[in-house]
């Protein structure tokens, strides 16, 4: 794998674990919202089940997103949506700031959505001279200090009281004092004022029932339902595959997502949209226009990799997962971050530059373990590493060692030969855990762990003397198939 | 992109699968959430889990009942909080896992005769009880009540108490769903600073499974919007710190209706 692209990872990562109470702070969170998710798992019963259920669920709708996306398109329009179909991140980006230029629309409030900041939306409607504003709180202070989502369900969670403070009060003008009362109240009258005006409300789609046309959008602080009840306009964004069947498919995936998300019961607001408000009702969008967004979607489906469609966008994945722990969101350089980050970014977007990212996990499985759709991601993990070095572009060296690896590791006695002289000779070369002369794939490692030696003498060869001191017999059952007294 | 082109797209690549598409997998494969189903054990578990989500049940023996406790409630100058006297949000002291069995002082859902207790609703602050203006409420028109006409408005952005009817209830989640169809408008929910629900027990579901199969088995299309509503809003975007009302209401009550 070439080093270069890796440096802004090396970078951020370096960072991050060098800030120790942001790796406390990090530790804490997993800590509690583990606590969080299994309290509320526990209550289900059979966790398994529901995650089978899930799962099921999930992996019937991608197999027929062709048969469920045209029957979710002709409900919208049916119930006097409108439906655009964007084949690309620039065509959904295009499309919304040809809604907003067509109505004159100058302020824009936004619920919290991956899908828009995947294709970039904000940019492009900035540049049409619309303000721009992100509702949601997490969003609302990472726009302020102008970074990026840190968690797929908690953006500034990586942000202190001390740093929330001093973010908003810069927004604000005025000297905010340290206390999360204060800060809340600060950003509710600030952004009560912006739904009060704005022309145009954005949302994604946490999930699109087919049957109904239905947007259903799951939200704990009411500013989805504010951003898709006071503005005239509701465009909703959302990824192709987001899709159930019908309502009752949202029994299951509805019921997880919440519990292993935030580890509630169910989120304080579930809002599930029909189409624009209706002739008589009293509130309600005028026009509600829907963009289904394709931007590399339909490259995973009916590969190896189709199963990371089945995601619900939970976050839990990175909640488990003890290189995210320690790494931080930012080193994914990609709005997906944890491991479904690690599994999306690069299949999104491409390998070229990306091809790190199925490295930054010790596969450990914890994420898979716990995805309440039944993502295989370490599965996946391992497929895009396989793809990584099967590459043209990567290193010779990393090819030629992998290669030699799987030489040796499928002939036995080379295998066995290889250990018996690494043994006794390991001490003459490696000194203070380092080589005299080591390749920079190598070094990237033993820059901060020391190379193992292996053992003087092998597990294997140990065992067959121990076996063969305790049984004299000629032939001992317990000696393990295909040990001989030759290996090393 | 033409819709067409689109989905013969997304239809090709689903093609190259090599493995057959999976069926649709049956209803009654979703397993069942333990939870109780008799009417007691149900308002039980509803007003429980409300309490954990900074709301209150109250339990009224008639809808005549649930009216003049609210009546009453509006009279009271501390008794909401209100949109423009103090902070509408506040913050947990320490956070407080929501799924801690609920405390001695949570007791069975309030009656409305009963007096308040110090954990009804949300902490109060000093600043937060204005004794120099009418506390206003919105709800739908049809819902309008003698006791209210000269308190009531139209537009929720005016009022210190919004009051909507649900369609049902979810005891496992302490969730009111609301169908929101002509003068049933989303806001009478959301913009106050507190919110108030009438919520017949017959309505009360143990579960989601039967509400959205009744949604589901529904002949007509679903109204333009349904919202489910459990407890009050908040979020722990700063710093991990629970603050409710962030958006919404921090201030949420539940009268849970005898009609049978």
């Amino acid at each position: 794998v070439s080093r270069a692209p890796h440096c802004t990872f090396d970078r951020v990562v370096g960072e991050t674990v060098d800030d120790e109470d942001l790796q406390r702070w990090l530790s804490n969170y997993q800590v509690v919202a583990k606590e969080w998710h299994d309290a509320a798992l526990a209550e289900l019963g059979d966790v398994e089940a529901w995650r089978d259920a899930v799962a099921a669920v999930r992996r019937h709708t991608v197999a027929h997103l062709d048969r469920y996306l045209t029957q979710f398109a002709d409900n919208v329009e049916a119930n006097g949506g409108h439906v655009f179909f964007a084949a690309t991140a620039e065509e959904a980006r295009d499309h919304v700031a040809g809604i907003a230029r067509r109505k004159g629309v100058r302020h824009i409030v936004k619920a919290k959505s991956m899908v828009t900041s995947e294709i970039g939306l904000n940019p492009a409607l900035e540049a049409l001279g619309a303000e721009v504003t992100e509702t949601d709180l997490g969003e609302f202070i990472v726009q302020l200090s102008g970074e990026a989502p840190y968690h797929i369900i908690g953006p500034a969670l990586h942000k202190r009281l001390p740093q929330i403070r001093e973010i908003l009060s810069e927004a604000g003008g005025v000297e905010l004092p340290e206390d999360a009362e204060a800060l809340a109240a600060y950003a509710r009258a600030a952004l009560r004022e912006k739904f009060l005006n704005a022309d145009m409300g954005i949302s994604g789609v946490n999930l699109g029932v087919a049957s109904t046309g239905t947007i259903v959008l799951v939200t704990n602080e009411g500013n989805g339902r504010m951003s898709t009840t006071l503005p005239r306009t509701h465009v909703a964004v959302m990824g192709m595959e987001r899709l159930v069947p019908d309502w009752r498919s949202l029994d299951p995936v509805l019921t997880m997502l919440t519990r292993a998300g935030t580890g509630e019961r169910m989120t304080t607001y579930v809002s599930a949209i029909t189409g624009p408000k209706r002739m008589g009702d009293a509130d309600g969008p005028e026009e509600l226009h829907v963009v289904i967004v394709d931007n590399g979607r339909s490259r995973i489906l009916g590969t190896k990799y189709e199963p990371v469609l089945s995601c619900i966008r939970c976050g839990c994945c990175a909640d488990f997962c003890p290189v995210y722990r320690t790494m931080g969101g930012y080193a994914y350089e990609s709005v997906y971050t944890g491991p479904i980050g690690a599994v999306l970014a690069p299949l999104l977007d491409g390998l070229e530059g990306r091809e790190h990212l199925p490295f930054a996990s010790t596969l450990c499985g914890a994420c898979q373990a716990e995805c309440p759709a039944g993502v295989p991601l370490a599965d996946l993990l391992l497929e895009l590493r396989a793809d990584v070095t099967q590459r043209p572009t990567s290193s010779a060296a990393w090819r030629l060692g992998f290669k030699g690896f799987a030489a040796a590791s499928k002939h036995r006695r080379l295998w066995d030969y290889a250990l018996r002289f690494a043994g006794p000779l390991s001490p003459l070369v490696v000194r203070r855990g380092r080589l005299p002369v080591e390749p920079p794939i190598l070094r990237a490692w033993t820059d901060s762990r020391d190379l193992p030696s292996p053992a003087p003498r092998s597990f294997r060869r140990l065992w067959a003397r121990q076996a063969r001191a305790a049984a004299p017999a000629p032939s001992d059952p317990t000696t393990p198939p295909g040990s001989d007294e030759r290996e090393g | 992109m033409d819709r067409d082109l689109f989905l013969e797209r997304v239809g090709a690549s689903l093609r190259r699968a090599a493995e057959a598409r999976p069926p649709k997998p049956s209803p009654s494969a979703v397993p069942v959430l333990p939870v109780p189903e008799d009417r007691e054990g149900m308002v039980q578990l509803f007003a429980d889990r409300l309490h954990e989500l900074q709301g209150v049940a109250i339990r009224v023996p008639s809808r005549e009942a649930a009216l003049a406790d609210i009546a009453a409630l509006l009279q009271d100058p501390d008794g909401l909080s209100r949109h423009s006297d103090g902070p509408p949000c506040h913050c947990a002291a320490s956070p407080r896992h929501p799924h801690d069995p609920p405390s001695h002082a949570d007791g069975p859902p309030r009656h409305s005769d009963d007096p308040p207790r110090d954990s009804d609703g949300p902490p109060r602050h000093s600043d937060d009880s204005p004794r120099h203006r009418d506390t206003r409420i919105a709800c739908p028109p049809s819902l309008v009540w003698p006791a209210i006409e000269e308190r009531w408005t139209a537009d929720p952005r005016e009022a210190d108490f919004g009051l909507s009817e649900a369609e049902w209830g979810i005891a496992a989640s302490a969730t009111v769903v609301l169908r929101h169809r002509g003068e049933y408008g989303r806001a009478f929910s959301l913009v106050p600073p507190a919110v108030g629900f009438l919520l017949p027990v017959s309505r009360l579901m143990p579960r989601l499974t039967p509400v959205v199969a009744a949604v589901h088995d529904d002949a007509d299309a679903p109204p333009a919007c349904i919202t489910f509503v459990s407890g009050a809003s908040h979020s722990s975007d700063i710093a991990g710190i629970s603050c409710f009302g962030v958006h919404g209401p921090a201030d949420v009550r539940v009268w849970l209706i005898e009609d049978e």
